[in-house]
């Protein structure tokens, strides 16, 4: 499992003078589904176009498949499905046609076109003009199309962006069974709860700048649940903690501590109340992967 | 190449293309058809006054200027339509992200531009032979004279097309490339007036013909060959600095 498929090497992209990606070091293994997470215009879009020699990189490298993005470019795109942004489609095709038009481009067998309409289930109205489509629909034409080649690395730029609940439901059980078949997926989302649903690895980008890059479980094991206490003084209390060697947060008027086992709160609520202070609240709260994301990026309210 | 050509000849299907082809032809060949039966009168005298060989000549006279300012107007139309397929479809990021060379997707759309094109002067050609049959011209049908002005056309509006094709192809906005277009239709027909400027390349689809107007009545375009050398050359190496441009491009 440890044979790499994407590496990027401080890649960076500037616009005159504002900075969109900022020395991003992306590592992609095989048999990854990888969730590229981040606020709206952080440089997901940015950096997947550059993934894909769509804009040329400021500075930096880019490897995939051990190759030299820059010398290898149409051997190593030979291998990669992708879908960027909004869909492409051609209003004036049906939707079979449309797939047609990539087929004949990558030059694949006939029969693929409808196994990936079947795959996204669009084989009933395969044959309406794709300019009747719904922007679920289209979606799912563009999902097809970065398909079409059976590739070994899916890129997806907010794949399920403009679809219902049942369809975002459908596209990520699709995306979750792909790792089965040796593909490995790059899927962007702003949204943390899509990428905590499918993703085995984590990448969060902010201001251009990756500031977390692990597995899903680290990012989980962030979310430790903490003891909140509600006692009488608060500055008392937290001198009496800290005499006992325990470090604790103050916020909000209430104590913050890292651990709660029901012994460890049994024993806190002991100490303070033999010392005077009156304990009116020990809590256990879980923090959602949601909070550790804006506390990550710092961008609350903004997504 | 050729899977390409083929993808791109599915992505015109029931596209505007057809009426631009259509268009510029019929139009001509529908005035000439008025002015030959309507005004017959006038337009025998004339015929004489320029002392044109034959009621063929004087056809291929008559509709040069007409034909040289719309088929420019043709070329800009086919090209932007060729190239909006794409705009339109948000489709260069992904049609660009495939393993195929940009310089070859460049290559088979302008290729198509050249068959639409190539269509456009054959049902022109094939209305004027039509034409001249039905209305009863004398002699024998001037085949090389009319092959010549159709397809010598096709030649001679190569700078044209390249310079339209890769306008389009370069910038979204396809009202930019149109006016573009439209005025240096318009702009040829003056600078083709005037011994210096005639010979600008924008001039040149005006001056394209077979039989040309002189002193001494109509007769063959001495110029005709240099200027077929002249847009052949100058068409294929602005065909080759388009497509090394858009090779170059970021794809927004």
């Amino acid at each position: 499992m440890n044979d790499q498929v994407l590496m990027t090497h401080d890649l960076t992209k500037k616009y005159k003078k504002h900075i969109s990606v900022d020395g991003l070091n992306l590592r992609i293994e095989r048999g990854q589904i990888y969730g590229f997470l981040g606020p709206n215009g952080a440089g997901k879009t940015t950096t997947i176009r550059m993934l894909l020699g769509l804009i040329k990189p400021t500075k930096g490298n880019i490897e995939i498949f051990g190759q030299s993005l820059k010398k290898n470019r149409l051997q190593i795109l030979q291998q990669i499905g992708s879908l960027v942004e909004s869909p492409t489609y051609y209003g004036n095709l049906t939707g079979r046609e449309n797939l047609e038009a990539v087929r004949r481009l990558r030059d694949l067998p006939e029969k693929r076109v409808n196994e990936v309409l079947e795959i996204v289930r669009l084989t009933k109205a395969a044959n309406r003009l794709t300019k009747e489509y719904s922007l679920g629909m289209k979606q799912r034409l563009g999902i097809a199309a970065a398909m079409l080649s059976n590739p070994d690395l899916l890129i997806l730029d907010e794949p399920t962006n403009g679809l219902d609940p049942s369809g975002i439901q459908e596209i990520r059980e699709l995306i979750k069974e792909l790792p089965g078949a040796g593909m490995s997926v790059l899927v962007s989302s702003h949204l943390l709860s899509e990428i905590d649903q499918m993703a085995t690895q984590v990448g969060i980008i902010n201001n251009g700048k990756m500031i977390f890059q692990d597995s899903i479980e680290r990012l989980r094991q962030k979310q430790k649940p903490l003891l909140k206490v509600g006692v009488s003084d608060v500055m008392k209390a937290n001198a009496i903690l800290k005499e006992q060697g325990l470090k604790a947060d103050l916020q909000n008027d209430f104590l913050w501590l890292s651990q709660t086992e029901p012994a460890f709160v049994s024993d806190i609520n002991a100490t303070l109340v033999h010392s005077g202070i009156s304990v009116y609240r020990l809590e256990e709260v879980k923090r959602t992967l949601e909070d550790i994301f804006l506390e990550l990026t710092g961008t609350e309210g903004s997504l | 190449m050729k899977k390409i050509l083929w993808a791109d000849q599915l992505k015109l299907k029931r596209s505007s293309l057809v009426i631009i082809v259509l268009l510029i032809p019929l139009l001509i060949l529908a005035y000439e058809l008025v002015n030959l039966t309507y005004r017959a009168e006038f337009v025998e005298k004339q015929a004489e006054m320029f002392g044109a060989g034959s009621m063929w000549m004087y056809l291929l006279y008559d509709n040069n200027l007409l034909f040289g300012l719309g088929f420019p107007l043709a070329a800009t139309l086919a090209a932007s339509v060729i190239a909006n397929i794409e705009h339109q479809a948000n489709g260069w990021k992904q049609t660009l992200s495939m393993p195929i060379s940009r310089g070859k997707i460049y290559l088979s759309k302008f290729i198509w531009l050249t068959i639409s094109l190539f269509l456009s002067t054959t049902i022109f050609l094939i209305g004027m032979v039509f034409l001249g049959k039905v209305l009863g011209f004398e002699g024998d049908i001037p085949w090389g004279l009319l092959i010549g002005d159709c397809y010598g056309m096709l030649i001679t509006v190569l700078p044209i097309m390249a310079f339209q094709f890769w306008l389009s192809m370069t910038i979204k906005n396809q009202a930019f490339s149109i006016l573009i277009g439209s005025i240096s239709a318009i702009m040829g027909l003056f600078l083709a007036a005037a011994q210096t400027t005639r010979w600008l390349p924008l001039a040149y689809p005006i001056q394209s013909s077979t039989v040309i107007l002189q002193y001494e009545g109509i007769g063959f375009n001495p110029d005709f060959s240099a200027f077929l050398v002249i847009n052949l050359l100058l068409g294929i190496i602005l065909m080759f600095i388009g497509s090394i441009h858009f090779a170059k491009q970021n794809v927004q």
